[in-house]
């Protein structure tokens, strides 16, 4: 713990290029900045935390954007971060049951900048934010659950009671 | 022998008898056939027979005759048969009992004995003779006196003198022990040899008897050789093995030891100190004899035992040794004035050492012999063994005596070592061994000696190294030595020196680390290493044992970053000195490397040693490598510019593959470059142009200079390395004070901006791009600044179109000059913020008296930095706190001392100081928490006291501090209770 608390100091010194680098100490100091990054934006409506003190292992909040169906609600997921970070990107999954044209029931995602179109200057607030412009912008071309892509542009009304049951099923 | 002896029938039990003898010694009850005798005439019946003296208790020295008949005489000449039995029985009690010993121990030396024991009477010498002169064919105990004294004499020895040497659990004295055993020994043995000599084969020499003894190993007699053979075997089967072995190992390691001139207790060293040597030398002499003052009378025995035994080893030895002169003389043959001049300084050298050391030589040497010719030296494995042993042992304590820790430069070492070998071990070596070797092998037994003494073999061996130096190959065989012999001990040189050479190696491998740490001061002992460096497994060696010191006693927390660094660069140096192929630095180089990799403060501490001459004075402090700006100055070696391509120089005669062991990714590197080694640390440059960016602006703004030689240097040096684009920036900084110079001079000419009673202005024009980031976080300055830098702008505006300038009004310095009542303040080089918050007090009339929080909003200055400048004028006495954080200027010095309430003020700030501080932490945990407590739900206090290690820095709050906090939060309606945890509240 000290260790990497140190170099996580450290990294908005003179070291932070040394992020850059391979090898196993620079993904946690990586996720150290991001950490620290993430912590001191306060980004309204996003948050993400380590859990139980494993950086590798992230939870995340998501507020349902304002003006959308998920105005109010609140999402739960997990960032997984690979060890060659960030290289690969993170595995994203919703916890929160969740109802959406582009997530699966299992909490799955489909999104091109955590598969394909990934990129290193990627970071977990950038995730974050895409995931919930996500929210209020479905992808209705490629979807994961065909349901809702139909609710969404038919019947708004019975989209959001669908939802809503949904998200109930995480309130019990 | 009598050849006239006709050979005759032996009757069959008799000849079966004889057979079983030859294996079993007979006992005394046995019974004996009658002896076989040649007719004499010249044995005389005495006149009268000696009264029978009672025989002593023991075995077999009386005669038994069972039957005359049984063997008839087959010779006709002979008297009849019963007369020459009854004369040979006579002659045979008479011999018998005049030569049995008496039953105790001998006296201590051979002419103690020759004076006390009885000459024998004209009988006995008859006697004797008569019995000896009839040689009896087939020898046994019974026939023949001189089968029948060697079995007296072990019987003698086993029952009489064994039980004097037994060497006890316990002794203080190790030499005097081993030399008064040895000393009984061989008295008994000269004893036994007299006898033998005097009385049993005095044949051919008849009447020189004593001569006889003398030179008994020049005799071809092999009786004696038998004899002596024999009653060597029982001495040594009766030497108590582990102890006297031990016993011989100790003594002889203390006495080599000295004889090679180890430090011991006497410390004679080698040449410097020659002045002071005379007086060691007879400090030592005297401490020699206060040693061995308890084994003078055990030694006198010795020296009797030379002068009887005449010329063997001992005494040819001692004058061997005792005049090295004698032996050098060899070489003043080959006429090199250089040499000669060599040849003295050393004579002269050996003279001063000679005494102790050749006093315990001479020891060694008197030990040996007396062991070799006891046959437990040489004679059995035993004695080489141990002696193997012993000189093992000096090498190993002489080296790491004389050489631990001497790394001077150009190094002596090696040929110290080398001569060391050659002259003082070699040669001791030579003279132990080589007399012993002869005694080995039965038949070259004396014949070997008696071919080349040891002196003339040291001599000829050295006479034909001497040759093998001067390029000369011959070897002298006038000496007589055969060139087996010479090419042995050459080898046997040769394979000394290299195992010394091992051992310096391993000494220096083990100590590489300290000749490290200390370079250039050990350059010596790289010397010595590189001789050692010359197969893979010492590489290996060196490698494993360096890199593993080097995790132990540098790569850990404890050391600071610029020891680390330090260390390397010593490391590099040395290890191009070792090897200029750069294997070996490339692979204890890795370990290092990348520990430093994972320090955070490397750039940093590099960067600031490159750049030490940019560094604002009297910030050097022992982080500092200033070194490396020198080094930095040296250049690129030549070899290395042409970059990778290296290997594809096809023009590059010289070139050769890659060594051996060379890792896989392993580069060359033909000269030594430091810095070039440094800053591939990293592949990428950006980490050190982001440093050097830093060092340099701050040395760029924080002085009011135009000019910047040394900078450029440095930015121009750091270009080679690392190439023309990525030094960019700094070259743009550079341009930009230079353009600053210029522009500033033109705008302040155009604006006419030096206006009487106007303080002048002078910019630095930064393009903010290619600058390291600076704080923008500005204040308003004072009007008249104000108005200043407006017209400043204005002419930049129109001197650059379309650029805009932006003020950091936190950098810079001010030039404040303070008219107070009774004195003037200069501060020459106080910040602006420093400057605008002094100003305040000054610039309205109505109020002088200002509080932090109304300086701050006044001035639009964060609070801390407006704190931190009231600090500053406070400490030069200029502003006062008069009460709840009010302050005012000390206008008369008289006011302060009046009442003085300066201290309270101080501490006060200091309070408010850290308060500041810890509003920032505060600002940090309470962020995460609100993190930890969204993602992961309610916690309770524990856990969120555990999960606050993720904040950088490390959190140090206590849990009455963390739980206080969280009620603070809570009462902001932050975070709420509930249950034992603590959790975020529902929207």
């Amino acid at each position: 713990m000290d260790q990497s608390t140190e170099s996580a100091n450290a990294s908005s010194g003179p070291g932070k290029s040394t992020t850059t680098l391979n090898g196993g100490q620079s993904v946690s100091k990586r996720l150290q900045t991001e950490l620290m990054q993430l912590m001191m934006s306060t980004t309204p409506g996003i948050s993400a935390f380590p859990t139980d003190g494993n950086l590798q292992h992230w939870t995340g909040t998501i507020n349902g954007p304002e003006g959308t169906p998920y105005e109010s609600l609140t999402f739960k997921l997990t960032l997984e971060f690979p060890s060659n970070y960030p290289m690969a990107p993170p595995t994203v999954l919703f916890t929160t049951p969740m109802f959406h044209p582009n997530v699966d029931m299992s909490g799955r995602i489909c999104l091109d900048i955590l598969k394909d179109k990934w990129s290193a200057v990627y970071n977990v607030q950038s995730i974050l934010l895409s995931l919930q412009s996500l929210l209020g912008e479905p992808n209705n071309k490629s979807p994961l659950n065909g349901q809702a892509a139909e609710l969404w542009d038919k019947d708004p009304k019975e989209y959001k009671r669908l939802l809503m049951l949904r998200h109930k099923e995480a309130e019990d | 022998m009598a050849t006239f002896l006709s050979q005759h029938p032996i009757p069959y039990s008799q000849g079966r008898k004889r057979i079983f003898e030859s294996v079993f010694p007979p006992s005394a009850s046995s019974t004996l056939p009658t002896p076989l005798a040649t007719p004499s005439s010249s044995f005389v019946i005495p006149p009268s027979q000696p009264p029978q003296t009672p025989t002593p208790s023991h075995g077999y020295n009386t005669r038994h005759h069972p039957n005359v008949t049984l063997s008839p005489a087959p010779i006709s000449l002979a008297p009849s048969p019963a007369a020459i039995f009854a004369k040979e029985s006579r002659a045979w009690h008479l011999a018998t009992t005049y030569l049995s010993f008496p039953a105790d121990p001998f006296p201590g030396s051979l002419r103690e004995y020759v004076q006390t024991h009885q000459d024998p009477t004209r009988d006995v010498v008859e006697a004797i003779r008569y019995l000896t002169t009839h040689h009896p064919e087939d020898a046994t105990p019974e026939t023949s006196l001189l089968e029948w004294y060697t079995c007296e004499v072990r019987r003698h020895f086993l029952a009489h003198v064994r039980p004097e040497i037994s060497i006890p659990t316990e002794y203080k004295d190790g030499a005097s022990l081993l030399e008064e055993i040895l000393g009984r020994l061989t008295t008994a043995q000269s004893i036994y040899l007299f006898r033998l000599r005097t009385y049993i084969i005095p044949e051919k020499k008849k009447g020189r008897a004593r001569r006889n003894l003398d030179s008994w190993d020049e005799s071809d007699d092999s009786k004696v050789q038998a004899f002596v053979r024999s009653l060597n075997s029982i001495i040594s089967y009766s030497l108590p093995d582990p102890a006297w072995n031990k016993l011989v190992y100790e003594v002889f390691l203390e006495l080599c030891g000295t004889a090679v001139g180890l430090p011991g207790d006497d410390d004679v060293d080698d040449d410097d100190d020659t002045v002071l040597d005379d007086e060691d030398g007879s400090d030592t002499i005297s401490g020699d004899e206060d040693v061995y003052h308890g084994v003078r009378l055990s030694q006198q025995s010795f020296v009797t035992e030379t002068d009887c035994d005449g010329d063997i080893v001992v005494d040819d030895d001692g004058v061997a040794i005792g005049n090295p002169r004698d032996m050098d003389g060899i070489d003043e043959f080959g006429v090199y004035r250089q040499r000669a001049e060599e040849k003295a300084k050393e004579k002269k050298n050996k003279r001063l050492e000679e005494k102790p050391r050749e006093k315990a030589r001479k020891k060694v040497l008197d030990i040996w012999a007396a062991m070799e010719k006891l046959g437990v030296g040489g004679g059995g494995r035993r004695g080489e063994r141990v002696f193997a042993e012993v000189i093992n042992t000096l090498l190993t304590t002489y080296i790491n005596a004389h050489f631990a820790g001497v790394w001077e430069t150009p190094s002596k070492v090696g040929d110290d070592l080398n001569h060391w070998v050659e002259h003082v071990l070699g040669q001791l070596v030579l003279d132990v061994l080589f007399s012993s070797k002869s005694a080995n092998s039965p038949e070259g037994w004396a014949a070997r000696l008696k071919k080349l003494s040891p002196r003339e073999s040291f001599r000829a061996s050295r006479q034909s190294l001497d040759n093998r130096k001067k390029g000369a190959m011959e070897v002298d065989a006038g000496a007589g030595v055969g060139e087996d012999d010479i090419k042995r001990r050459k080898e046997d040189l040769e394979s000394w020196k290299r195992i010394a050479i091992g051992r310096l190696g391993r000494l220096r491998v083990g100590e590489l680390f300290d000749i490290v740490v200390e370079w250039p001061e050990s350059l010596g002992g790289v010397e010595d290493l590189r001789s050692y460096i010359i197969s893979p497994q010492t590489r290996l060696h060196l490698t494993t044992t360096f890199t593993s010191a080097l995790s132990t006693r540098l790569l850990h927390p404890a050391a600071a970053t610029s020891d680390i660094l330090r260390a390397y660069i010593s490391l590099i140096r040395a290890f191009t000195v070792l090897d200029p192929h750069g294997v070996l630095l490339d692979r204890v180089s890795r370990g290092i490397r990348r520990y430093l990799r994972e320090r955070d403060d490397t750039v940093r501490v590099i960067v600031r040693g490159i750049m030490s001459e940019s560094l604002p004075d009297g910030t050097e402090d022992a982080e500092d490598l200033p070194e490396l700006a020198q080094e930095l100055g040296k250049g690129i070696p030549a070899t290395q510019q042409s970059g990778g391509l290296e290997e594809l120089d096809y023009d590059d005669l010289s070139w050769a593959p890659d060594p051996v062991d060379a890792g896989p990714e392993f580069r060359r590197s033909k000269g030594l470059d430091v810095v070039g080694s440094l800053i591939s640390l990293w592949e990428s440059k950006e980490v050190w142009t982001k440093e050097v960016a830093a060092v340099l602006s701050g040395r760029l703004l924080g002085s009011d200079e135009w000019l910047f030689e040394k900078e450029i240097r440095t930015i121009e040096l750091l270009k080679l390395r690392f190439g023309e684009t990525t030094m960019q920036g700094c070259d743009v900084m550079l341009k930009d004070i230079a353009d600053s110079k210029r522009s500033d001079g033109h705008i302040r000419a155009e604006e006419h901006l030096k206006i009487e009673g106007f303080p002048e202005i002078h910019t630095k024009i930064l393009s903010r791009l290619f600058w390291p980031t600076m704080k923008e976080g500005g204040f308003q300055v004072p009007v008249e600044i104000r108005e200043l830098q407006e017209r400043y702008e204005q002419g930049f505006e129109t001197l650059k179109k379309k650029r805009k300038l932006t003020w950091l009004q936190t950098m810079g310095t001010v030039e404040v000059e303070l008219e107070l009542e009774d004195r003037v303040v200069q501060v020459p080089d106080a910040t602006t913020w420093q400057a605008a918050v002094i100003h305040q007090f000054g610039e309205e009339e109505r109020s002088n008296k200002w509080t932090i929080p109304r300086l701050a909003d006044n001035l639009e200055m964060e609070e801390s930095l407006v704190k931190k400048a009231v600090q500053f004028w406070q400490s030069k006495d200029v502003l006062k706190e008069i009460g709840n954080g009010v302050y005012t200027v000390i206008e008369n010095l008289e006011e302060l001392e009046a009442n003085s309430p300066a201290q309270t003020g101080v501490t006060a700030e200091e309070d408010e100081e850290v308060t500041d501080d810890k509003k920032r932490e505060r600002m940090v945990v309470e962020q995460f928490v609100v993190g930890m407590l969204t993602n992961g739900g309610a916690m309770p206090l524990e856990r969120i006291s555990m999960m606050l290690g993720l904040v950088p820095g490390g959190f140090s709050w206590g849990q009455e501090e963390l739980r206080e906090f969280l009620s603070r939060m809570k009462s902001e309606g932050k975070v709420e209770y509930e249950g034992g945890s603590w959790r975020i509240p529902k929207a």
